[in-house]
């Protein structure tokens, strides 16, 4: 936190820095702000006790927030009918593009608690999935592989883009996409293809070859879930992201 | 457009089961129905199913997406199996799938929304070993619900947006929708923040 971040803001003012007193001319920070909140607990190293409570507690909240939004995320592009991609004749849900999104986005951790909020909301039978259903009969059905392999397949796309992100901006999408193939189509293909075998009582390779069908859709969404991720990482910074300002 | 509209149950006899149980005979049922490939087992839990789902009266506007998804994927799966294989194979597959459909049907039809989100919240309560507070998850939950309405409206008056630009709606729509979300989670955060939800070190 201690560096500039990418508005280029730096902390030479005592009272602006905040959070960020943890520069080299540390005596003068620490009396900065010492002077305008008393210190509620033992003091620390740098800054208050208080104001490091509360920075932890809105690490956390935001982290909730960030959870419960891409939930809501996946949810809703569920919800809103189906959109055209590029043009294309057949019409793509957008829920798997939710759940590539809340791992390259919100990484490996947050993108996993978000769709364990969607199963979640799914067993107590809420109208969350694409076409309004919902329930735990959708578990039990030929499908239901692919919505539980969403959990390791957005915890692999977020593993991945996690470290995607050190790399230089060109290479950064091609990770990105490379983490929402790996995650929303092998894993979730691994799981869910499995799954709809045994359902259906079905030879595994003539389930292969009808998941094949499904191929195409899923690999375009993908592919757009990776751009649009990088797209969003250049906009907003999450610094859970980054793993420099950790700690 | 929200996600509660869902009506009640009706009040049925396997209204008063509780939910927990029901759930757990489900998942139960269900992997005895995927190691079982015996057809009398399979034809006796798709019977208990069917009566099950009788006696709990379904409101059959709730539960109508997914039967016609059911009923799509009962049609194609038996005609394949048909051409590919037998008849006999193919009726195995019928009865595993009606086995697998009906009794979570039931469950589905005899319990409300609020009742399983309990039992699902309950049954994560010894997550609280690991450091997973089932207060969180409640607020991340309601959160989720909260949202939803607000961010179809999002899509539309984006994709609105993207119109009147003389574009053609697409996928595209998420970017700047994610950046929206992301920076209303911010202020989100603070609001919980600032009604002291994580506080709970004075209180004790």
């Amino acid at each position: 936190m201690a560096e500039p971040g990418p508005t280029g803001f730096r902390p030479s003012e005592p009272h602006l820095a905040g959070g960020l007193a943890r520069r080299s001319d540390k005596g003068r920070l620490e009396a900065g702000t010492a002077a305008t909140t008393p210190p509620a607990r033992p003091r620390g190293d740098a800054q208050p006790g208080q104001h490091r409570r509360v920075n932890a507690e809105l690490v956390r909240a935001r982290a909730v927030a960030e959870v419960a939004l891409f939930a809501a995320v996946i949810v809703a592009l569920g919800m809103v009918p189906s959109v055209y991609a590029f043009g294309l004749a057949v019409p793509v849900t957008a829920q798997t593009l939710g759940v590539m999104l809340a791992g390259a986005v919100l990484g490996a951790k947050r993108g996993t608690a978000s769709v364990a909020v969607v199963i979640v909301l799914v067993v107590a039978s809420l109208p969350v999935l694409s076409g309004g259903r919902g329930g735990i009969g959708v578990l039990t059905s030929p499908t239901g592989g692919f919505l539980l392999g969403w959990l390791p397949a957005v915890f692999v796309v977020g593993l991945v883009a996690r470290r995607a992100l050190r790399l230089p901006p060109r290479a950064r999408v091609c990770g990105l996409v490379g983490a929402c193939l790996l995650g929303g189509v092998v894993v979730d293909y691994a799981l869910g293809v499995p799954w709809w075998s045994v359902v259906t009582g079905q030879d595994l390779a003539l389930t292969a070859a009808q998941a094949v069908a499904f191929l195409p859709g899923d690999l375009l969404k993908a592919v757009l879930a990776g751009v649009a991720a990088a797209a969003v990482h250049t906009q907003v910074r999450l610094d859970h992201m980054y793993p420099a300002s950790h700690g | 457009m929200t996600l509660l509209t869902d009506v009640a149950p009706r009040p049925s006899a396997l209204g008063t089961v509780g939910a927990p149980t029901k759930l757990v005979v489900v998942v139960a049922l269900g992997v005895l129905c995927a190691v079982s490939s015996s057809r009398v087992v399979l034809a006796s839990v798709a019977a208990v199913g069917a009566l099950a789902l009788v006696a709990a009266r379904p409101v059959w506007r709730r539960l109508g997406g997914l039967v016609v998804w059911w009923g799509v994927a009962l049609g194609v799966t038996l005609a394949l199996q048909w051409l590919t294989r037998d008849l006999a194979v193919a009726a195995t597959s019928g009865l595993r799938m009606a086995a697998l459909c009906l009794p979570a049907l039931a469950v589905m039809a005899s319990t409300g929304p609020e009742e399983l989100l309990d039992t699902v919240l309950r049954a994560l309560r010894p997550l609280r070993r690991v450091g997973l507070d089932t207060g969180t998850v409640a607020l991340a939950v309601a959160l989720t619900v909260r949202f939803v309405p607000e961010l179809v409206r999002h899509v539309h008056t984006l994709r609105d947006a993207q119109r009147a630009r003389g574009l053609r709606p697409s996928v595209l729509v998420t970017i700047p929708l994610l950046v929206r979300c992301l920076d209303r989670s911010r202020t989100l955060a603070e609001a919980v923040v600032a009604r002291s939800f994580f506080d709970r070190s004075d209180d004790g």
